[in-house]
């Protein structure tokens, strides 16, 4: 699967970062400095990377990052954050593995939790899809027609629009994608712990939960439940 | 029995419905639940249409601000009769062949039972989940329909519940966070709302057509978009 750290820089000059992103076992998995980890004045940056993730059952990732100034962060000092990844087995089956390839695969569901710091946002935004093992298949990417109604639409500002997402993605994964590409929905639509109760979905005019996994070609619909008499 | 007079008043729906069909709607009774923007059109098109009773249950008194939508009340009635009053006494001389029940107050799990007992159909003109959930309850211990219609601005949806047959309110809605405070809304999108939910009872009560069981409707009438949803 793929991680993607998303930092921010709200100062004037660019911001150097030290960091890394290290497993449940406490092992870097991926270190972030130098060049990869310096932003922009008032800039931001994504810093994606990729890793097999094995196992059926939770996994917690750590991203640590500091701006070199040794003092304590916002909000508790608090300087890293955490995403938990939990791979599911379909149909009941567990994944085997046999040579490069799964006998199945599915998406997973992610925790997104935005933090503040002094200076900089980081957010550990994930992809949130899996492909096991993903890097040794590569990334597959397919094209869904996603389907804005009513507050949707006006807050979007158009009826659809053509996305092209990681495949086997899920509903759930597409929405998060969703609220990166348009804030409105994240601001105004979905707060921050919602739990995205509050969206009805179809799926080829379907009604569809939000572990369902799409397929190339599919046509989503979001729509809110609206409630006035 | 239906007399001469409403052979006659019934004329045109009588080509649709048949005499069967229209006996059917006389020996029928419809709960509208809640006498607001929706119930207003949904109560008059079902009297016209020649339901034998209509039970209208609300416990609000009409206010100025609900005149742009709630057309069953008038000018004279701000502040004094409650909303069923108001609309069964203008139902009445509109329409004197069907028999107005009303019930001023709230729908309680304690009296649901007692106020709804001997509906045949159930319309949900209501403006918040947390009762529409107590009458999706309702309807499925009594395996009674449940036409549910809700509306905002521009945007309306509108279901068909058959207890059995179908996905319930809980099933469709989950968990719907309610949304405090007044909501914007233009009459003519409860009107045209109102006016789907009657199609629904009036397919539900004489089996023409389809109604919209395991199908959800989602219109916005700023863009003129009609959508349906299965639902299975």
């Amino acid at each position: 699967m793929w991680f993607t750290v998303h930092v921010e820089n709200f100062e004037n000059g660019a911001l150097p970062l030290s960091g890394f992103v290290e497993d449940e076992e406490g092992a870097v998995i991926k270190r972030i400095d130098g060049f990869e980890g310096r932003i922009p004045a008032n800039g931001e940056k994504n810093i994606t990377f990729s890793y097999t993730v094995y196992g059926v059952g939770n996994h917690t990732f750590k991203v640590f990052l500091d701006n070199y100034d040794s003092k304590p962060n916002e909000y508790g000092a608090k300087n890293w954050e955490e995403v938990k990844v939990e791979v599911n087995p379909v149909n009941g089956t567990e994944l085997q593995q046999a040579g490069f390839k799964c006998s199945d695969q599915r998406g997973m569901m992610v925790d997104y939790t935005p933090s503040s710091f002094r200076g900089l946002i980081i957010r550990n935004v994930q992809q949130p899809f899996l492909t096991p093992p993903s890097n040794l298949l590569g990334v597959m990417w397919m094209k869904v027609t996603v389907r804005y109604f009513a507050r949707y639409r006006s807050l979007v500002g158009k009826s659809e629009e053509e996305l092209e997402v990681p495949d086997e993605i899920t509903v759930g994964g597409l929405i998060e994608i969703l609220k990166e590409r348009h804030p409105a929905l994240k601001n105004e639509v979905f707060a921050e712990d919602d739990d995205l109760a509050d969206v009805n979905v179809s799926r080829n005019g379907r009604y569809v939960r939000f572990d369902e996994v799409l397929r190339d070609g599919d046509v989503v619909a979001i729509f809110p439940p609206v409630s006035g008499g | 029995m239906l007399s001469e007079r409403e052979l006659e008043r019934y004329d045109r729906q009588v080509m649709i419905f048949g005499r069967e069909g229209q006996e059917k709607l006389k020996n029928s009774k419809v709960a509208v639940v809640g006498v607001g923007g929706l119930g207003s059109p949904v109560a008059y098109y079902l009297a016209a249409a020649g339901i034998g009773t209509l039970l209208l249950i609300d416990e609000q008194k009409p206010e100025l601000s609900n005149l742009n939508r709630q057309i069953l009340h008038w000018g004279e009635d701000l502040g004094r009769n409650p909303k069923p009053i108001s609309a069964k006494w203008k139902l009445e001389r509109f329409n004197s062949d069907v028999k107005i029940e009303t019930f001023v107050g709230k729908l309680t799990a304690e009296n649901i039972d007692e106020v709804l007992d001997g509906v045949d159909v159930i319309v949900d003109c209501l403006d918040n989940f947390a009762t529409r959930f107590l009458l999706d309850d309702y309807a499925h211990r009594k395996r009674i329909p449940l036409v549910h219609g809700a509306v905002e601005g521009t945007f309306g949806q509108v279901t068909t519940v058959v207890p059995g047959l179908t996905k319930s309110l809980h099933e469709i809605f989950g968990v719907v966070k309610e949304k405090s405070g007044k909501f914007p809304i233009i009459g003519a999108t409860a009107g045209v709302v109102g006016s789907i939910q009657v199609m629904e009872v009036l397919k539900l009560l004489t089996g023409i057509g389809e109604p919209l069981t395991n199908r959800l409707l989602i219109i916005d009438l700023a863009y003129n978009t009609f959508d349906v949803v299965e639902l299975r």
